[in-house]
């Protein structure tokens, strides 16, 4: 067992063999909630390729070459750096702070390396540190060959500041794990599609789909356990000049026979229900509809987009299908205006919004509908 | 184009480069690019050392607070406390016409201050490097990068100027110490 300090810097053969498997183990002690992580950045410490941030979410990389096991406090990696892509040039291993504390508060924190019978160990505690919330570990880098440094140092912005350091954004990343069905059409901003060309019968379909993050999906926000209630509505124009709105607050739910010929099926609290929330439109009655503006918005809970896991699609019978994946974007508002449809000589036009808003009245007014607000509850 | 130097390496510095006099000697580094932790303050210096190795006197060690040499000949254009910015970091200016010639090499330093209250090392600091550039035309003529060798060590006599056969050489030494600028004065022979 070699002990070693911070700073300290070594030639991985100096005590392995780095055509080997290595032995990773990151544990840390204290009052928080921990999480490990660990980045394979190219030569300009860019994370180029998501597939290579190896945490709990995406416990393995590509061809396997790391691989974590454990997890929060006790993490640990195997890693086969002869195995790595050219392009691959560093593996950085990171602990965060999950909520509350900050590194100063920590009783223990260890790295040991370990190849066969032989170790390395870096052992730090709360005085090595001061108001860090996410900290390097340790990397193991490629300059002529691979070697070490024990770097131990962090920021006291947390993961959110580790991975701006690396070229990310909070939103860079996108989850891994969803694949985009082949069905479906993904909107860019602003650009319109025609869903159908003939008149429109049967039903048009609106569908928020979300889920909480109690399988932790979400890295970057920090409010894991804290329950979100994310909720669809719809503002609606008729051609006779009436406005209406369809959301659950306020218990205005619509109706697909009378007007507003807009109906929201019910309320999902919890993001447990598996069809989520639905608004329908009657097609039969679509002539009678200028336009909707279609919104989400987060009724309780922070304004987390990337841990609410959302998608909201568009459907209607024959017709293409659209999708609006909420948790590619960070804002910090509450609410989200997603697309609005416009009956455009009989056919519908369906544009792609995304903008953030913190309010209703404040979208409202973004998008000149001049309704008057109070404020309500769901309960 | 400058000579790019390895560890070790050996090079003329005046022989091919008639009319060489003054150089000056830029050195650099990178630290402190995360949060918290002491603040880096990194120094150059330079030592005129005999054939021995040693100083003839206390005077002839030149640092941060001895930014000039009784001579001339060498002169340290100011401490930098916090290594921010590209490019050099400190620069000491030679003239090699000055040099007294008692003086056989000239050694080049860079310590981290206060390094063991900071806990600071080497394998913190990124990217050091020295340059020998020409001060009449403002070639750079020599460069060596320390690269990633240096790990907890806290003063590195990173290259040294030398006599040899009438001309003047710089010898890329890239070696590591520990005890800081401290140890390095009693290696020189600088009373502390």
């Amino acid at each position: 067992m070699v002990e070693i300090q911070r700073g300290f810097r070594c030639k991985i053969d100096d005590h392995f063999n780095s055509a080997s498997e290595i032995t990773v183990a990151i544990s840390v002690s204290g009052r928080s909630e921990y999480d490990s992580c660990c980045f394979g950045v190219d030569s300009a410490d860019i994370l180029s390729d998501d597939s290579y941030m190896v945490f709990f979410n995406q416990t393995a990389s590509p061809n396997r070459e790391i691989v974590l096991s454990g997890s929060g406090a006790n993490t640990s990696y195997s890693a086969n750096l002869s195995k790595l892509p050219g392009k691959i040039q560093k593996l950085v291993f990171t602990v965060s702070i999950d909520g509350d504390g900050v590194m100063s508060q920590i009783s223990q924190f260890r790295v040991k390396l370990s190849q066969g019978g032989k170790s390395i160990a870096l052992n730090l505690d709360g005085s090595n540190f001061q108001n860090e919330k996410a900290i390097i570990a340790i990397e193991l880098y490629k300059k002529d060959v691979w070697r070490l440094n024990a770097v131990a140092s962090g920021f006291n912005g947390g993961l959110s500041e580790l991975l701006k350091h690396y070229g990310g954004t909070e939103a860079a990343p996108p989850p891994p794990n969803k694949p985009a069905s082949q069905t479906k059409v993904e909107l860019r901003k602003g650009q319109k599609v025609n869903l159908s060309k003939s008149a429109v019968s049967g039903e048009i379909l609106i569908n928020l789909n979300w889920t909480q993050g109690m399988e932790k999906k979400g890295f970057f926000g920090g409010t894991k356990t804290q329950s979100i209630d994310l909720d669809l509505g719809a503002f609606v124009e008729l051609t006779d000049g009436t406005k209406h709105v369809v959301q659950a607050l306020g218990n205005s739910f619509g109706s697909l026979q009378s007007a507003p010929y807009v109906a929201l099926d019910g309320d999902d609290r919890s993001g447990s229900s598996s069809g989520g929330e639905n608004i329908r439109v009657n097609g039969r009655q679509f002539s009678n509809i200028r336009r909707m503006l279609v919104y989400t918005f987060i009724y309780e809970g922070a304004a987390n987009w990337s841990q609410a896991n959302g998608v909201v699609t568009v459907k209607y019978p024959g017709g293409d299908e659209l999708a609006v994946r909420l948790d590619e974007y960070s804002a910090s508002q509450k609410m989200c205006a997603i697309a609005e449809i416009a009956n455009v000589s009989g056919t519908i036009s369906v544009e792609k919004l995304i903008r953030f808003f913190n309010s209703h009245p404040e979208m409202d007014k973004a998008f000149g509908w001049g309704f008057k607000w109070v404020s309500g509850s769901k309960d | 184009m400058a000579i790019s130097l390895q560890k070790g390496q050996k090079v003329d510095l005046t022989k091919g480069n008639a009319g060489l006099t003054k150089i000056l000697i830029g050195l650099g580094w990178d630290t402190n690019k995360y949060d918290g932790g002491a603040d880096f303050d990194l120094d150059a210096a330079a030592f005129l050392l005999a054939e021995n190795g040693k100083v003839k006197s206390d005077a002839d060690f030149v640092f941060y607070s001895n930014l000039k040499h009784a001579s001339g000949a060498v002169v340290h254009t100011g401490d930098n406390l916090t290594g921010e910015g590209e490019g050099d970091d400190e620069a000491i200016k030679v003239d090699l016409s000055k040099i007294p010639a008692d003086v056989a090499k000239i050694d080049f330093t860079v310590t981290i201050y206060d390094a063991e209250a900071r806990k600071q090392n080497f394998g913190m600091v990124s990217n050091a490097f020295i340059r020998v550039v020409n001060e009449g035309n403002g070639q750079e003529l020599i460069r060596y990068d320390l690269g990633e060798d240096y790990s907890v060590e806290t003063a590195v006599v990173v290259a040294e100027i030398y006599r040899n056969a009438g001309e003047w050489k710089f010898n890329a030494i890239g070696s590591g110490f520990s005890g800081g600028l401290r140890a390095l004065c009693q290696n020189f022979g600088v009373n502390v």
